[in-house]
This record gives structure tokens, C-alpha cells and sequence, in this order.
């Protein structure tokens, strides 16, 4: 590998052989690297680390911090190999640059499905340990003596026998001058030796946003700039008909009033002006599907399911002969809604347009997605485009899309002056991309009382993948993951998707496709469990495979959360098994249901395998944080259409949960030097299945659907059996309704129900 | 609707919404006809701005004066951000709900994208970026790093002015009282759990 530097013409990175060059100063302004004076800039030791002549050590963060604490684990990873601290490193985000910066796994610049630790775990420590070689190689040189004979100590180089020691700043340069290690050849730190890997340091992120010092996407200011509020058409896929802008420019402050074929747009001197500028218009709206109701939807979803083909089979054994014998069989219908991302920060870009270039200003998960668009817009080179990637006050998957910097950048266009163009909090609802809904047909066939003899999932609903690979003839793990392979031990067994698309825009969402298919598949095992007359968590021990890493953390939470003790009337534990993102995580959730049908949440306890925890803490945070994500869908996510348009508007109609709402949390982490596993999105997947189990639990009724919303809980009643008050095909086969006698006795969760015995 | 069913935080605490105008409710371009048109694409159109002037309104924020001129029913939150040019406030619903704009207004904590200049005029306005210089203040913002709270961060600087205020009101506060305090906070990271230790941390230091 030949020397990096960084100069003023240009910044050479070796990447799998291939040298990249990036222009300077735009590479060096998107990563936050300062030219210095005497125009030399920082030497670079490989594409991620950049070591000033003074100050902190520049780490290029290949992944996006949003809130998942990304910046400060990778961090870590590269400080323990370079054998510094966390605080003698500065992070940036990496420009877009796919070839250079793409995970691995995704072959995409793009921080999501919870790859990052998992895809860079390897690559960053190696990279750190790389430069750890180079500038012991460049001291050893400069002393005359055997490189084995310096060791790396808290950002210097030391001469052991001689005592002489340089600094790294002092050696950089030289460093960048000797030819990198071959990986093989690198000694990596191992586990015992872990200074930071398996601590939990300070955040990186995080002191500035404890002092409003933090700079998102939202907050940048840039000389000159507009402010640009947007409204989009209300109607789905509808478009703009007319606009007068005269209310609007009546409004002082108002500058322009701009037109989208989708949307309007009012440029103001400041925000509110823009805001109220875009409230005074009456656009006319035209076209699109204003006659689209949520009932609609379900109507073709079930449709698709009795009638449609599907685009992705997987059958093993003979189900279609098993489970076509009644004795055992449990025939279900679980369903999602659509769901909003409803991250605290609404989308929003700066956008500075001319014809020398277009630099972006906004948070996104997909910074090389982005700037492919900004090209394709405005027909500049990627070189002239330059996308400074900025904290993100979440994204949850919102971000991954970057349909928002595309309208930013035609605002800009049409403005012919820099604009912070943001999406008011209606117009982010809006416009979201939401998770998909989804109606999927289950059967399932037990065949005593530890083992299931047949197994069929047809899962119906619309396809995120189409969208991303139209051409490419692979399963959409979207809409599969965590339903086409599952933990437990089944003779015979169909998996199919049938695809069905609504015109809801659709996209990523926390948890992706274990979000509804876990709650699915875990769901039946608590309805198998029930007609075994076996207890659920113990069905759970007798039916997974043999080795799965599940059963540990089973065995761990089952402890850990007093599994089997006594609870008083109308409180329930339910349990729930996850294993996608490489990390099997169990969960139990301890809730009550009230006569009035309030779910109150009492505790949850979750126990995961992750691998190497680098940030323990971290990892706590995540499954806390994803748990409380899950829980607002479970108890109210729900996104509804009427009259072609999305009825949801602001957090005042589309609930999550608040503090006085929130259970006490445990996370145990079982303790491992493997791989580093997936972990913001195995808690959100788990939450749904483990709640619903509780309410079963508590009650006695088998909530198929989400939300769980209190009504259907009353509707349900309780004496029925849960069989008999499960939504079938789409229609709720009613119990009787019996409000005041909604809990059954429970005085153990976990005690078989006098269920159909095999 | 169970989605409408509110926590009682913002009746109770209506009482400190003084002088507010009605907040931005939704969307007006919900409501509207639409016909089936077919689409057109309209050119931009230029105007010049009115010429119309407006009271100026004397806002005193972190202790620096500043009059600026703006329509009377301008959310104290845009001041801030858009003249003031302090960004560590946040703005997320516009309607009350979220909380992330919480700022003090003379010691009390409020909503400031429902507060209007009008309202908060001559008050003695806090933002985050000026908490620290209050001892209870600090002590919130440390233990928030100490416990490891602060996720993506967007909606912490609200949750940090809410949990000042209520210690500077209540120095050692029960879960309960940190609920009421809390519960106009949204978090969708979900830092709930910590933000909770955190208080009890705060209140003990």
C-alpha cells in the first residue's frame, strides 16, 4: 500500500487495491478537517484515521451516529488498537464515498439493520492496529532500531530499552510515508488486554447535547440563507393542481411562494414567517387516490392472501399433507398496521446550489445515497456535490431514505439562494415512509406436547425491497426476516410472502422484518404452548432447536424476571424469543390489564448474547431504548388513511409512550469475547410477541392484532376462550362481552390454561 | 380513542401557559376540496415583500436584550433559534406536546413553541445553552452524562430544562413527582429509564 496523505490536491486512500482519489478541500470541509496553514494537511493513516500535527486525533466514522452511540463504539475500537483514549479523538462523519467508507455487508455506504459493530468490528480495529504498526515502524527507522523493540503507549511511541519515546503528532508524517502491515500480519489486541472494548467510556456525542451545543441537521445556519417550509399534497400520490400565493405574500417575512409538482413550498426570512406563509395558502390538489381507505387496504391485503401467488416459498417436509388433519391444528390470522417513524427531529437539509456545486447539510443514514441524488438532480459530478453528514435527532430508518434532500435541493434550485428547507412535525407525518402493514395466515399443528408437526406462514403486504432492487430476483428479507427461518424444531413447514402494495410510500423501520414477523411466529408458540397445556416458557425450552444460543438466554431471563412466582389478579407474564441480528435476546414483560382495560406495565426484563458488548452500557441503552420504541407501537402505533389522505397528524394523535408510561427495565448481557453481534433493533422485534403473551397471561385473550388497544380488549371480553375471541379473517368472532369481568383469575403466569388438551 | 387519551400533565399545567394564543393545531390544507384536475407544474413567482411593520417586541433571553420585529403570535421558540441564534432549544410538534422547546420563562418551565413573544416580553427567559450558570442546573446536565441518559439527544436539551425546574421547585423529588414533571417530555429513543435515575441523582449530589 503506497503512502496516504492528505494534500491540497488531492487525498489518496488505498481501498481493496484500488486508489480513490477525493478532491481536496471538499473531502476535507465534509470531514471536518481543517486545512492548515501552510498547506499541508493532516497525514492520513488509511481512510479512517487523520493525525494533526496538534490536537486531537481525526477518526473518519464510517457510520452515522443517530442516536445508537455508533460513533463513540467505533471509536472505541480504533482508540484500542492505536493504543489511545477516547478523548484524544475527534469524530467525523465520513463523506459520501462508497467505494472507501461502504459497509461491507451492505456493499453500501449506509448505516442501518444493525450492522455497523457487526461489519466493522474487524475492518476498524485493524485499521487502528495499522497505524499503531506505521508509526512504530516510523520511530523505529528514525532511532536506527528493531520496530519490535517500541511499543505504543498513550499516543506515543516508546523505545523500551533506551527510553526515548516521540509523540504521534511528531511521527505522522513519517508514518504515512511507510507501507501499511498486511492484515494478516497485524497483532490485535486480545480480549484481556481491552483497555476500552468492553468498557463503557464516556460518549463521544454526548456532552454538547447536555448543553444545546449540538449541531443537527435543523440547526445549521449557513450566510444567507432562506427558510423553506413545505407542504406536500395531502392525497396520496396526488399531485398540485394550482396555488395562489397571494395570502401567503401578504404575510410579512414571506419572500416566495415556490411550486413542487407535489408540493408547495414557502420561502420565508424566518421560520415562523414561512410557517405561517404556507398555513395562509389553499392549494388545489389533484389527482392521486382520494377514495383510499385503511379498509381498502385490509380488504386487498386479504384478498391478496386467499387469492394471490407468492413471490417467495420455502417449504421443507410435507405441510401441505400435515396440516391438513384438524386434530392439533390452530389456524390464526395476525395483522400490522402501518406504522410512522415519528423521530423527534422532523427531516430537514440545507442546501447551498450553484453552478460550481451543491453542499448538503442534513442527517442521513445514506450519505452516498443522497449524493447520487443531489447528481441526478442537478446533473453535477459527484465531486462537485458534497454531502456533510450531521448528527441525527433520530432515524429509526426515516433517514435512510433521502426523498427530503431531494426536495430540498429542487427548493434550492427554484430559490436560487441557500435554504434550510424543514419539514414541519404534520408535513413529517405526512410524508413519512412508514413500515408496511402487513395480514399474515397462519397454521400450526402440534403433535404432543413438546413437539409441532406442521407449520404454515403466508405473510401478505407491500414490498420495501421492490423499490431498492426491482430487477434483482432475491427474497424480500423485509417482509421474511424472521418468519422464513425460525428457532424451533418443525418437521414440516411452509414460509410464503405474497407481495401486495398499497400506494403508501414504504420503508425501513426499527426492528425491520422480525418487527411483525417475531410477533407472528412467537405468537403461535404461545398458542402451541397453550393447547400442549405446557407452560410457555418451558414449551419454548422443549420445542427450539438443539443448540441454539436461545436457550441460554431463556434459561437467563426465566431467572431473572422470577419466572413461575406468584403475581396478584389481572397481572401476567409473557415471554418472547428473538435470534435476527445475529443476537438471540429473550424477553419477559410483567403487565396488568385493569377492569377498565388499561394495560399497565410492570416490568421488563431481557436477556441477550451479543457477542463482544464493545459498550456494554451501550448495549443496555439500545435494548432500553428499543423495548420502550416496540412498546408505543404495541400499545397505540398506528397510522390510518381516510379519504385518500393520512389521518395522523402530530403526537397528539399518534401516541408514544411517556415517562409515567414506562416499566422499569433489566438488561442482562451474557458476557462473550465473540464476534460482535446486531443490537439497536433485537429489542424492538421481541417487545411485541412478549406483550401480547402477558396480556394472555393477565386475561385469558390473544390479542392477533396491534395495537392493543384497551376497546379490543373490552370488546374481547375474558371468558371466552382465547381461540374464541382471536380475530379471524379479519373479523373479531365475538365472546361474550363481559366489561366487568375482563380478568380472569391469574394467580401464576406461565400456569397452563384448561385449554384443548392433544 | 385511546390515542387521544392525554396524560393530565398539560391541563394541570395550563395554568402556566399564560398569554398564549391558540397553538398551531394541524393542518389547514387537510380540510380543503380537492378536484381531479389534471396536474399542473406553475412556474415560481416572485414577490415583493409587504412593506407592512410590525410591533417590536423586547425579549430578554440568558440575560441579553434584543428587540426584534415579528408578528406578536411568533412561538418564543423561533425567536430564540432564529434571532437569538441559540439551537440547543428544539423544535419537534409545534403543538405543546413533545416538549423538546422546554425553556424557563422567569424560573418556570415552558413550552416555547407555544409561548408567544407578546407573552414572553420583558420575562426573564433560560435556554439550555445557559443552565449550567444555575448550580441545580449543572448538577442536572452532570448527572445526565454521568448515567449515560443522552441517545440521539434531539429532545434532551427539553428534558434537561424540565428536570432543572422541577428540582430548583422540588429538590428531592419522588417518582411520582417526576412523572408529573416529566410526563410532557417525549423521548423516541426512549431514555425514560435514565432520565429517571438521573433525577434521583441530581436531587442527591
Amino acid at each position: 500500500m503506497a503512502p496516504a496523505y492528505i494534500s491540497r490536491r488531492s487525498f489518496l486512500v488505498s481501498a481493496g487495491g484500488f486508489f480513490v482519489a477525493v478532491s481536496l478541500p471538499r473531502f476535507a470541509k465534509a470531514a471536518g478537517l481543517e486545512e492548515p496553514a501552510d498547506g499541508t494537511a493532516a497525514p492520513a493513516l488509511g481512510p479512517y484515521i487523520h493525525i494533526p500535527r496538534s490536537g486531537p486525533i481525526t477518526f473518519v466514522a464510517p457510520s452515522a451516529e443517530m442516536g445508537q452511540g455508533i460513533y463513540t463504539a467505533e471509536a472505541q475500537l480504533l482508540a484500542e488498537e492505536l493504543a489511545v483514549d477516547l478523548n484524544e479523538i475527534r469524530v467525523v462523519a465520513a463523506p459520501p464515498d462508497e467505494p472507501v467508507f461502504k459497509n461491507p455487508e451492505f456493499n453500501e455506504q449506509i448505516t442501518g439493520g444493525s450492522w455497523s459493530l457487526r461489519a466493522f468490528y474487524m475492518p476498524l480495529r485493524q485499521a487502528g492496529a495499522s497505524a499503531r504498526y506505521r508509526l512504530i515502524a516510523a520511530a523505529a527507522r528514525r532511532w536506527k532500531v528493531d520496530p519490535k523493540s517500541c511499543v505504543a503507549k498513550n499516543g506515543t511511541i516508546v523505545h523500551t530499552a533506551s527510553g526515548r519515546s516521540l509523540s504521534y503528532a511528531a511521527l505522522a508524517d513519517a508514518a504515512a510515508l511507510e507501507p501499511a502491515p498486511a492484515l494478516e500480519a497485524l497483532q490485535l489486541t486480545s480480549p484481556q488486554n481491552f483497555r476500552l472494548i468492553g468498557h463503557s467510556p464516556q460518549r463521544v456525542d454526548t456532552p454538547d447535547k447536555a448543553n444545546g451545543r449540538a449541531i443537527f441537521g435543523i440547526d445549521v445556519v449557513r450566510p444567507g440563507m432562506k427558510i423553506a417550509i413545505m407542504v406536500s399534497c395531502p392525497i396520496i400520490g396526488g399531485h398540485l393542481v394550482s396555488v395562489d400565493p397571494g395570502p401567503a405574500m401578504n404575510i410579512p417575512g414571506v419572500l416566495r411562494v415556490l411550486s413542487l409538482p407535489d408540493a408547495v413550498v414557502v420561502l420565508g426570512e424566518h421560520t415562523w414567517a414561512a410557517m405561517r406563509g404556507a398555513a395562509a395558502l389553499a392549494p388545489e390538489w389533484g389527482g392521486g387516490y382520494p377514495e383510499l381507505s385503511m379498509e381498502g387496504i385490509a380488504n386487498a391485503l386479504k384478498d391478496a392472501g386467499e387469492k394471490g401467488s407468492p413471490e417467495f416459498t420455502k417449504t421443507v417436509g410435507n405441510p401441505t399433507e400435515v396440516l391438513s388433519h384438524h386434530h392439533g391444528r390452530i389456524d390464526a390470522v395476525y395483522e400490522v398496521p402501518f406504522l410512522a417513524h415519528a423521530q423527534m427531529e422532523p427531516l430537514n437539509a440545507v442546501v447551498e446550489l450553484d453552478a460550481n456545486g451543491c453542499e448538503v447539510w442534513a442527517g442521513t443514514q445514506a450519505p452516498a445515497r443522497a449524493q447520487k441524488l443531489v447528481c441526478s438532480i442537478t446533473g453535477l459530478p459527484p465531486e462537485k456535490v458534497v454531502i456533510h453528514n450531521q448528527l441525527m435527532g433520530g432515524a429509526f430508518g426515516r433517514r435512510g431514505e433521502v426523498d427530503s434532500i431531494g426536495y430540498a435541493v429542487q427548493i434550492a434550485k427554484l430559490a436560487g439562494v441557500p435554504v434550510k428547507m424543514i419539514w414541519s412535525r404534520e408535513q413529517d407525518f405526512r410524508a413519512d415512509m412508514f413500515r408496511p402493514k402487513f395480514r399474515n395466515i397462519v397454521q400450526a399443528r402440534l403433535g404432543s406436547r413438546d413437539k409441532i408437526l406442521g407449520w404454515s406462514h403466508r405473510i401478505v403486504g407491500g414490498s420495501v425491497y421492490a423499490r431498492y432492487f426491482p430487477d434483482l430476483k432475491i427474497p424480500d428479507y423485509d417482509a421474511i426476516e424472521g418468519a422464513a427461518e425460525i428457532p424451533y424444531e418443525v418437521n414440516s413447514m411452509r414460509v410464503e410472502y405474497i407481495r401486495e402494495d398499497s400506494p403508501l410510500p414504504i420503508s425501513w423501520w426499527r426492528s425491520v422484518g422480525p418487527g411483525h414477523d417475531v410477533f407472528v411466529v412467537e405468537g403461535m408458540i404461545g398458542e402451541l404452548a397453550e393447547k400442549a397445556g405446557v407452560d410457555p416458557l418451558e414449551f419454548r425450552r422443549r420445542v427450539l432447536k438443539k443448540g441454539t444460543a436461545l436457550l441460554g438466554v431463556l434459561n437467563l431471563v426465566a431467572e431473572k424476571s422470577n419466572w413461575g412466582s406468584p403475581l396478584p389478579e389481572r397481572r401476567g407474564r409473557g415471554v418472547a424469543l428473538q435470534t435476527s441480528f445475529g443476537s438471540p435476546l429473550a424477553c419477559v414483560i410483567d403487565a396488568e390489564v385493569t377492569p377498565d382495560g388499561d394495560i399497565v406495565l410492570h416490568r421488563v426484563t431481557a436477556a441477550v448474547d451479543c457477542g463482544q458488548a464493545v459498550h456494554p452500557d451501550g448495549v443496555i441503552s439500545q435494548i432500553e431504548g428499543g423495548l420502550i420504541f416496540g412498546l408505543s407501537a404495541a400499545l397505540w402505533g398506528k397510522i390510518d388513511v381516510a379519504n385518500g389522505q393520512i389521518v395522523q397528524s402530530n403526537y397528539n394523535n399518534y401516541r408514544v409512550m411517556r415517562i409515567n408510561e414506562t416499566p422499569p427495565i433489566e438488561v442482562h448481557i451474557v458476557p462473550s469475547n465473540a464476534a460482535p453481534q446486531g443490537i439497536g433493533e433485537t429489542s424492538t422485534a421481541v417487545v411485541f410477541p412478549a406483550l401480547a403473551a402477558a396480556i394472555h397471561a393477565a386475561t385469558g385473550v390473544r390479542l392477533r392484532s396491534q395495537p392493543f388497544d384497551q376497546h379490543e380488549l373490552l370488546r374481547k371480553g375474558t371468558h371466552a376462550k382465547s381461540s374464541d375471541a382471536a380475530v379471524v379473517g379479519g373479523v373479531a368472532v365475538a365472546a361474550a362481552v363481559v366489561a366487568n369481568h375482563l380478568v380472569r383469575k391469574c394467580s401464576s403466569t406461565g400456569s397452563p390454561r384448561s385449554g384443548d388438551m392433544v | 380513542m385511546a390515542c387521544e387519551l392525554l396524560s393530565n400533565w398539560k391541563k394541570d399545567l395550563s395554568i402556566l401557559f399564560y398569554g398564549i394564543n391558540e397553538p398551531v393545531q394541524g393542518d389547514p390544507l387537510r380540510d380543503r376540496p380537492v378536484s381531479e384536475a389534471n396536474a399542473s407544474i406553475l412556474a415560481c413567482a416572485k414577490y415583493a415583500v409587504p412593506g407592512t411593520r410590525l410591533t417590536m417586541y423586547n425579549l430578554k433571553i440568558n440575560g441579553r436584550q434584543m428587540s426584534i420585529d415579528v408578528p406578536g403570535d411568533t412561538p418564543l421558540l423561533w425567536a430564540i433559534r432564529d434571532f437569538f441564534n441559540l439551537t440547543g432549544t428544539k423544535y419537534g410538534c409545534g403543538i405543546g406536546e413533545c416538549g423538546a422547546c422546554t425553556v424557563h420563562v422567569d424560573g418556570r418551565p415552558l413550552r416555547s413553541c407555544i409561548l408567544t413573544v407578546a407573552a414572553a416580553e420583558n420575562r426573564q427567559v433560560r435556554t439550555i445553552e445557559a443552565l449550567a450558570d444555575d448550580s441545580v442546573g449543572a448538577r442536572v446536565q452532570k448527572a445526565w452524562l454521568d448515567l449515560q441518559v443522552i441517545q440521539c439527544g434531539y429532545c434532551q436539551s427539553g428534558q434537561i430544562m424540565a428536570a432543572a425546574s422541577l428540582l430548583m421547585q422540588t429538590p428531592r423529588p419522588s417518582d411520582d413527582q417526576i412523572d408529573f414533571a416529566m410526563s410532557g417530555n417525549i423521548c423516541r429513543c426512549g431514555t425514560y429509564p435514565r432520565i429517571r435515575a438521573a433525577i434521583h441523582q441530581a436531587a442527591r449530589s
